[in-house]
């Protein structure tokens, strides 16, 4: 059976947009989670 | 959720160089390298409403018994790169196997809960952390 693998950036207090959806905080995207073949 | 992530990978693959959506950034190499790979990996959207994605490779589904059924076909394993609805979804029809929350250093303050809608305890079993560059941490559980 395969596997889900859920991944998520958060902030250190659990959240992951700011109140107006802001993502400017994750410097960012580049497979942070290990997600491409290696 | 799906309809920014097909923005911001697009962007990237219609214009490497080009300044993107959301970050007002150009994007980095290994955010150009995440694109292209992307691009050739199948793609499974679980959505009530849309009926067109523009992303190649891409069936829409409607429900999480469909990603069940998904789940139990043979094939590499599945990455849930959605938002937080979308892991809480999951979550809750325990259809997720690992999870893994990468932490920023910063407080927000305010905006969206990583988790808010799980309707039960789920315990973790700690796999494995990874202090990442910006001082970003990778923490990574299995369910």
């Amino acid at each position: 059976m395969r596997r889900i693998i859920a991944a998520l950036i958060a902030s250190v207090d659990g959240l992951i947009e700011g109140p107006n959806g802001e993502l400017d905080w994750v410097d960012s995207w580049e497979d942070p989670f290990d997600l491409l073949p290696q | 959720m799906y309809p920014g992530y097909e923005q911001y990978w697009g962007a990237i693959l219609a214009n490497p160089n080009g300044v993107l959506p959301f970050t007002g950034r150009v994007a980095t190499s290994g955010e150009i390298e995440y694109a292209r790979f992307a691009q050739k990996t199948p793609h499974y959207v679980l959505s009530k409403t849309l009926d067109y994605v523009a992303w190649k490779n891409t069936r829409i589904v409607r429900n999480v018994e469909e990603i069940r059924k998904l789940k139990q076909l043979p094939g590499k394993d599945i990455h849930a790169v959605g938002g937080a609805t979308l892991v809480c979804t999951l979550m809750n029809s325990a259809l997720i196997d690992e999870f893994r929350l990468v932490v920023a250093p910063v407080v927000l303050g305010a905006g969206k809960a990583l988790v808010k809608d799980v309707n039960k305890r789920h315990p973790l079993k700690l796999v494995d952390t990874k202090a990442l560059e910006s001082g970003k941490i990778r923490l990574t559980y299995s369910l």
